[in-house]
């Protein structure tokens, strides 16, 4: 219980009017008093041990010491960010080369195109310049006459890309005035 | 002379000029009361030097931060005291995995405490603080060698004064009990 007093006041934490109090039974009571004088030795003794002589260098060379750590953060720092940003690059150009990739591969409406294209043509050169259509897969069903110029617009025909009536009918007029010329009518 | 200016005056001139003179300045002021801070803490020289640089550098980084609201002790100290208990909590995890430090042959021989009676006064120290757990070890220390008051702690530590209070004097109670054997 004394001990509880003697902490607080040693702490200074007891109120003014027991401090007072506390004072004078301190006066008052002998063996409080040696109790208490016991208890500032002992904190005297505990202060005693944080007396301790250092080396001076190492505190004198402590800034030192912190810039040279620092300006080595720094370095790090720069290797690491330098590294980061060089493999983001690599990821970036291997997923670019990879969508470039599949995009290619994907596209399959250029070969087809293509392949009418090629096969149209082998049609004109064997039957002459004039050819009618008679593709069944064509919606039209109207007989078209396939010319070089007229070949691509076929091709895009043959893969059920929509062409307007009025295309159509501009080609068929077409074949049918050159149809007239060649016959010599 | 940059070294009649006060902390706030020194902080201003690092953040605003980046004057590296007036960082010297901060740390030659609050080094010693860092190191011990953590030497007190952690009982040997290879941790406490460990800390003591971290809390420089962390200070260095973050000094801008400071809002001129508290003493720039009072603000060092936050910054020590949270980076030494989350060093302890460090140390606890690698013990309990099994990756225990084999320094302690070099703790002896880099210390820079020379003298085999100082040495033996802070091991005796070092003894009695030990038997107090982290937290109350702390408060302890804050108050009884750092001398800083309840109302400091109680910014330093985020605890009510009346909790400092009741912990320090439980601290007081038991090393006054270990005392009683000296």
């Amino acid at each position: 219980m004394n001990e509880d007093l003697f902490i607080k006041y040693y702490d200074n934490d007891l109120t003014d009017e027991e401090k007072k109090l506390f004072e004078i039974s301190l006066h008052q009571n002998e063996n409080l008093m040696k109790a208490y004088s016991n208890f500032v030795d002992k904190q005297n003794k505990l202060k005693e041990l944080t007396k301790i002589n250092v080396n001076t260098a190492y505190f004198n060379n402590m800034p030192v010491k912190i810039h040279q750590k620092l300006s080595k953060e720094k370095k790090k720092f720069i290797i690491k960010s330098t590294a980061v940003g060089l493999s983001f690059s690599v990821l970036v150009i291997f997923f670019i080369s990879i969508y470039n990739y599949n995009s290619i591969s994907n596209n399959t409406n250029m070969p087809i195109i293509n392949r009418s294209i090629e096969s149209t043509k082998v049609n004109n050169s064997n039957t002459g310049n004039f050819i009618t259509n008679l593709n069944s897969n064509s919606r039209t069903k109207t007989n078209k006459v396939q010319s070089p110029k007229f070949v691509t617009y076929n091709a895009i025909e043959d893969e059920d890309i929509e062409l307007s009536e009025n295309d159509i009918d501009e080609f068929i007029d077409q074949t049918q005035s050159i149809k007239i010329l060649k016959s010599g009518k | 002379m940059i070294e009649n200016l006060n902390d706030f005056e020194l902080v201003q001139l690092f953040i605003n000029e980046k004057n590296e003179q007036a960082f010297n300045l901060i740390v030659k002021r609050y080094q010693e009361n860092i190191y011990w801070h953590c030497r007190r803490m952690l009982g040997n020289h290879i941790d406490a030097d460990e800390v003591t640089q971290e809390v420089l550098i962390t200070i260095y980084k973050k000094l801008h931060t400071f809002k001129y609201e508290s003493k720039l002790g009072t603000w060092i100290y936050t910054i020590t005291s949270n980076l030494v208990l989350n060093y302890i909590r460090r140390k606890k995890i690698k013990s309990f995995l099994g990756f225990d430090d084999l320094t302690q042959d070099i703790k002896d021989n880099t210390d820079i405490i020379q003298d085999l009676d100082d040495k033996l006064k802070l091991e005796k120290l070092n003894n009695i603080l030990k038997t107090l757990p982290e937290k109350q070890r702390q408060i302890f220390i804050l108050r009884n060698f750092d001398e800083l008051s309840y109302e400091e702690i109680s910014q330093i530590t985020n605890t009510s004064v009346g909790a400092l209070k009741a912990s320090y004097h439980h601290a007081q109670k038991k090393i006054m009990e270990l005392m009683k054997n000296e």
